[in-house]
């Protein structure tokens, strides 16, 4: 052990000082029937973990945050176009390059109350202009209303990473295949997404992972309504731990969450190690 | 020529359907708080008004909660950010500079290590943080808020500095250190200001995920050490949305990470993708 490692030791301590006894409690926790207006509580094994696999609840926070997922897709998809279209030379490209990160600066918080007040039934702008009355936060329209104020939020995300990777490509490559008279497809397919996808992938993944931890614009928005139509996990984990108290089965649901943001994390880790290979 | 035409048409059309897309919520937010709270409920919805009524945002900076929710958010951020750059600086040049200089085996390891604690769920940490805070007296203080945001300074900072230090060329440093200076000097004369846009716009990063943070003063404060964007919720009751309030706050809040948010942009990029796209 070398003086060097001074640098990073303090760091890590810190990290693992402030973070480590709280996850080993939360795993505690989850073994505990640990009800937080009841101050006795008894170890119940994997008990929290039966229930909520057998609890239909769960399952439908799980696909709902799968299907919240899918904004995910979306965000790749309108933010590669997007960004070839800002990737050209015109003063309103400019413009807007300028002022594309705004809606992801802001709190997220603040994002679901505005779109709160946009998408309003009866004084919101967007069903006047419109012009007929579209019912947002219904019981099968919350969780896609949800995706697009993600989706208004974070595509800005894909838009730049993509922006910044086009302009890594070298001009000779594109002018050479401009010459050659390659269409605009097949540059598109030749040059441009080999040379994208790899670093498009790894922002998938890390996206992913921000989706399923998605809180504040489910509960600025929804909050979980109507009824259970749009719990996402997240919302699910909140209402269940501070709303009904139910310690116990919230640390269990947090762990599962945990292992599957595990697995996603470890996917960028082996990704990230190869790409700057 | 035509074709020219068309083709610029059509970006154009274009580029105004993409700038209305990303404004519109803006100028909605910022129209609603000058409208007086008859002009909010009409219907039709106003499109525009012609006389701003700036009340909204008297009574936001009079509002005593909003004004100690925005100075607590200031506060527990800047105090987060110090101590995050505190350790992040050191643990981001010693990884940038493992096997060029310094002597720290499994680099990558230890630098996923720290990023690997943004990936994590927070209801792992924040439901023994909300029970231990209550018996350690530090529930609903700047204090424990702190300590929560550190959590997510400092692996933020990491993540991002680390980048930015492996950009630096070592061998002005080297040869500082061959001419008899201190190391230390060397890194505090040298380095660090080399290292300073980088620095700068990590802390802007830092600052813009703590004062957005909802979930940690949601669950760990109550009333004395909320922060602004929970009591921007104090809007919202069972009988009426204060949407005029609602929307001047949510602008005096906002504003400054946008105008931040020129100088992060390209610094994001690089960031974000672990320093893959430059």
């Amino acid at each position: 052990m070398n003086k060097d490692y001074l640098t990073v030791l303090p760091g890590l301590i810190a990290l693992f000082g402030i973070a480590i006894f709280a996850f080993v409690t939360t795993i505690y926790y989850s073994g505990t029937s640990f009800y937080l207006f009841e101050p006795e509580y008894d170890l119940v094994g994997l008990q929290n973990y039966v229930d909520l696999i057998l609890w239909p609840r769960f399952h439908n926070s799980i696909m709902l945050t799968a299907i919240f997922c899918i904004g995910v897709a979306i965000q790749f998809g309108l933010g590669f176009i997007l960004a070839l279209f800002l990737n050209l030379n015109y003063k309103i490209m400019h413009a807007i390059r300028a002022i594309i990160i705004w809606p992801m600066v802001i709190p997220p918080v603040a994002v679901g109350l505005i779109w709160k007040l946009l998408l309003d039934p009866v004084t919101g702008p967007v069903n006047y202009i419109l012009g007929f009355p579209v019912e947002w936060f219904g019981p099968h329209s919350a969780i896609w209303s949800l995706i697009m104020i993600d989706t208004w939020e974070w595509t800005p995300l894909f838009c730049i990473i993509f922006l910044a990777a086009l302009q890594g490509i070298r001009k000779e490559l594109i002018e050479a295949a401009m010459v050659d008279g390659l269409p605009f497809w097949t540059r598109l397919r030749v040059i441009i997404i080999p040379r994208v996808m790899p670093i498009a992938m790894l922002m998938v993944l890390v996206r992913l992972i921000d989706a399923i931890k998605t809180f504040d614009i489910g509960y600025a928005t929804t909050m979980g309504g109507p009824g259970n139509a749009s719990e996402i996990l997240s919302i699910l984990n909140y209402l269940l731990v501070f709303r009904q108290g139910f310690v116990g089965r919230g640390a269990a649901l947090s762990m599962i969450t945990f292992i599957i943001l595990w697995c996603l994390g470890n996917l960028v880790v082996t990704f990230v190690r190869r790409l700057r290979r | 020529m035509a074709n020219k035409f068309i083709k610029l048409t059509v970006i154009y059309i274009f580029g105004i359907i993409v700038l209305v897309w990303l404004l519109f919520p803006f100028y909605w937010t910022f129209l609603t708080s000058i409208k007086d709270p008859k002009e909010i409920i009409r219907v039709p919805p106003l499109m525009w008004v012609s006389e701003p009524y700036i009340e909204n945002y008297i009574l936001a900076f009079s509002n005593e909660e909003f004004v100690r929710g925005l100075a607590n958010t200031v506060l527990s951020s800047i105090l987060a950010l110090l101590v995050s750059l505190g350790l992040a600086i050191p643990a981001s040049y010693g990884l940038a500079r493992a096997g060029r200089g310094i002597r720290i085996r499994g680099k990558d390891s230890l630098y996923f290590t720290f990023i690997t604690f943004r990936m994590l769920p927070v209801f792992v940490f924040i439901i023994p943080f909300y029970l231990l805070y209550r018996s350690l007296g530090i529930f609903d203080t700047i204090g424990g808020l702190v300590i929560a945001y550190i959590l997510i300074d400092l692996p933020l900072a990491v993540w991002f500095l680390t980048g930015f230090f492996e950009d630096i060329p070592w061998e002005i440093e080297d040869a500082y250190v061959m001419d008899g200076y201190p190391r230390t000097k060397a890194v505090m004369n040298i380095t660090l200001p080399m290292a300073l846009p980088g620095i700068v716009a990590t802390a802007i990063i830092c600052i813009i995920f703590t004062w957005s943070d909802l979930i940690f003063a949601l669950t760990l404060t109550s009333k004395f050490a909320k922060t602004a964007t929970y009591t921007l919720l104090g809007n919202i009751t069972f009988t009426q949305v204060k949407w005029g309030e609602l929307c001047a706050q949510i602008i005096i809040l906002s504003s400054p990470l946008l105008v931040f948010s020129f100088y992060i942009q390209k610094y994001l990029v690089r960031g974000l993708t672990f320093g893959v796209v430059r």
